[in-house]
C-alpha cells in the first residue's frame, strides 16, 4: 500500500489480531507454523487456500507453505514465468487482486493459470513487517467473494504473517522443512554456475527458463541437475538418455 | 521443527501496526478477547517500567487491577512470582493459593477466584512481564488452553516492545541474511560437486575444512568458491 497506509481501524486490530492468535495456536501439534499461518490467514481473510513465499524475486525465495495443490500450481506459475499478482505486490508494496477470468497484466500467467486451474481469482499481498518486503502471501478462490475483500486487512494480516515468521530463522532452514525441497534448487543453481561460468542470478535464470520451456517447476529441473541427467555445458541444454 | 514456534507464534506480529498512542487501549481489548476465547473469568497484565519496577498496564476489570496493584505493592504473588522466575506460574485451590500469597492470596481467594495461572512475557530469554489468568473453577488450564494463553501472552509482549521502538528493520534483516548465507552455502556445495565430482555431503565437508584451515566463516569460503568456479571457465 502506499505510504498513507494506516490499517484497519484501531478498534478492529485487536479482534483481528485475537482471531489470527487463535487461528495460530490452532493445530499446534499437527502442523508447522507456516501452514498454521496459511491456515489463519484464509481463516480470516477467506478464501479456499493460501501460499506463503519468502523473497519473491529474490535469490533466497522459498515457499514456505502451500495449503493446496492449486495454490501451489499458482505459485510456482509465477516463479517459472516471472510474472504474476505475486511479483507486482512484492516489487510494489502493494496489495494486488486479479480475476483471471479477464485479461491481465501477465497475460503468459493468466492464461496458463485459466487453462490448468481453471476460472480463479487472486490476491496477493507483499509481508512488510517492517518498511521492506519480506515476501509474499497469495490466496485464490473461485469466487470474486474472498479475494475482492477488503485490501486493508489483506495488508493488515500479510504484515502480521510477515512478523510471525521473524525471529524464526532456524524454522525455515530447519532439516524437515521447506528449506530441504529449496535446498535442491541452490546446490542446482552451484552446479550451473560452475557448467556456464555465469552468476548465481543468471544460473537461476537458465534454470527458470529451462522449466518454461519445458513445461515443468524449477523444483523438478534442479532436481534433473543435481542427478546430471541435465547439463547445460557445450551445446546448451542437453539432456542425456538414462542408461 | 523448531521447538519455540508455538509460544512465539506472533513474534513481532503487530509490529508497524501498532500506534504508540493505542497500545493500552489495543493490550486492553487483546485481553478481552483472549478471556472469552480461553473461557476463563479475568485476566491481568503487569510489565518492567522503565525502573525496572512492576506496574499494572491493563486488566479486563477494576476487581482484578487492584489484585494486580496489591501483587505489586506487596511483592508477592502469581504475576511477581511469574516475572521473576520467567516461568509459568499455577495455583489452584483457595488453600494453596492463600498458604503461598499470604496477603496477595488472601484477596484473590477473597475476590472469587479459585485458580490463578500466570504466563511470562518473554522476549529473548527474559521476562518484560506477567499475565496473570484468574479462574472461578479451581480446574487446570488444559494444554490448548494454555497454548492460547501464551499465544495471547507473547502478542501483548509484541504490542509492547512495539511501542518501545524496538528497531524491527535489525530483525528482517538478521532474518534474511540468514537466509542468503545458507543460499551461498548451497550454491557453492553445487558448483563443487560438479566441479570435483563429488556428492553434496563431500562438498559440504570440503566447505568446511577450508573454512577451519584458513580461519574464516564458510559463508566466506562459499563466496570464494562459487567466484572461483566462474573464473576457472573464463580464463580456460
Amino acid at each position: 500500500m502506499t505510504d498513507d497506509y494506516v490499517g484497519p481501524d484501531p478498534r478492529h486490530r485487536a479482534a483481528i489480531l485475537a482471531a489470527l492468535t487463535r487461528g495460530i495456536a490452532r493445530d499446534v501439534d499437527r502442523l508447522p507454523l507456516a501452514a498454521r499461518l496459511c491456515n489463519a490467514f484464509v481463516g480470516v481473510f477467506g478464501g479456499a487456500g493460501a501460499a506463503i513465499t519468502l523473497g519473491y524475486n529474490q535469490p533466497d525465495r522459498m515457499t514456505l507453505c502451500a495449503s493446496d495443490a492449486t495454490v501451489a500450481r499458482l505459485d510456482g506459475l509465477q516463479e517459472v514465468l516471472g510474472e504474476g499478482p505475486g511479483w507486482d505486490a512484492f516489487t510494489s508494496r502493494r496489495v494486488v487482486t486479479a480475476d483471471l477470468r479477464h485479461p491481465t497484466p501477465w497475460e503468459q500467467f493468466s492464461s496458463s493459470a485459466r487453462d490448468e486451474l481453471g476460472e480463479l481469482w487472486v490476491c496477493a499481498a507483499p509481508m512488510r513487517p517492517d518498511d521492506r518486503a519480506l515476501g509474499v502471501v497469495i490466496v485464490y478462490d473461485e469466487s470474486a467473494e474472498a479475494v475482492d475483500g477488503d485490501p486493508v486487512l489483506a495488508q493488515f494480516l500479510a504484515d502480521a504473517v510477515g512478523a510471525a515468521l521473524l525471529g524464526h530463522e532456524a524454522l525455515l532452514t530447519d532439516d524437515v522443512g521447506p528449506w530441504v525441497l529449496r535446498q535442491k534448487v541452490h546446490q542446482a543453481v552451484g552446479m550451473v554456475v560452475a557448467q556456464l561460468g555465469m552468476s548465481p542470478l543468471d544460473a537461476m535464470a537458465v534454470i527458470r527458463a529451462h522449466a518454461y520451456s519445458h513445461d515443468t517447476t524449477v523444483e523438478a529441473t534442479a532436481m534433473l541437475v543435481l542427478d546430471r541427467t541435465l547439463d547445460f555445458t557445450d551445446t546448451g541444454p542437453t539432456t542425456k538418455d538414462p542408461e | 521443527m523448531n521447538p519455540k514456534p508455538t509460544s512465539q507464534v506472533l513474534a513481532e506480529a503487530t509490529a508497524a501496526m501498532v500506534d504508540v498512542h493505542d497500545v493500552t487501549d489495543l493490550l486492553a481489548r487483546l485481553l478481552r478477547d483472549g478471556s472469552s476465547s480461553l473461557g476463563v473469568d479475568a485476566m491481568g497484565l503487569i510489565v518492567q517500567a522503565p525502573d525496572a519496577s512492576l506496574e499494572l498496564l491493563v486488566s479486563t476489570s477494576h476487581g482484578v487491577a487492584e489484585l494486580e496493584a496489591l501483587q505489586v505493592g506487596r511483592d508477592e504473588g502469581p504475576c511477581v512470582e511469574c516475572y521473576r522466575s520467567a516461568a509459568p506460574v499455577v495455583a489452584r485451590g483457595a488453600s494453596v493459593i492463600q498458604l503461598r500469597w499470604p496477603v496477595a492470596g488472601e484477596a484473590i481467594v477473597r475476590a472469587g477466584f479459585a485458580a490463578v495461572h500466570a504466563f511470562p512475557l518473554l522476549w529473548q530469554g527474559r521476562a518484560l512481564g506477567a499475565l496473570n489468568v484468574f479462574t472461578r473453577s479451581d480446574a487446570p488450564l488444559d494444554d490448548s488452553q494454555c497454548e492460547m494463553a501464551q499465544a495471547f501472552t507473547d502478542m501483548s509482549t509484541i504490542v509492547i516492545l512495539q511501542s518501545q521502538s524496538i528497531d524491527q528493520r535489525h530483525i528482517t534483516e538478521s532474518l534474511r541474511e540468514a537466509l542468503l548465507g545458507r543460499v551461498v552455502i548451497e550454491q557453492a556445495k553445487g558448483a563443487l560437486a560438479y566441479l570435483q565430482g563429488v556428492d553434496m555431503g563431500t562438498a559440504y565437508e570440503l566447505l568446511m575444512s577450508e573454512a577451519e584451515q584458513r580461519g574464516t566463516s564458510v559463508t566466506q569460503v562459499a563466496d570464494d568458491v562459487l567466484r572461483r568456479a566462474r573464473r576457472q571457465w573464463t580464463v580456460s
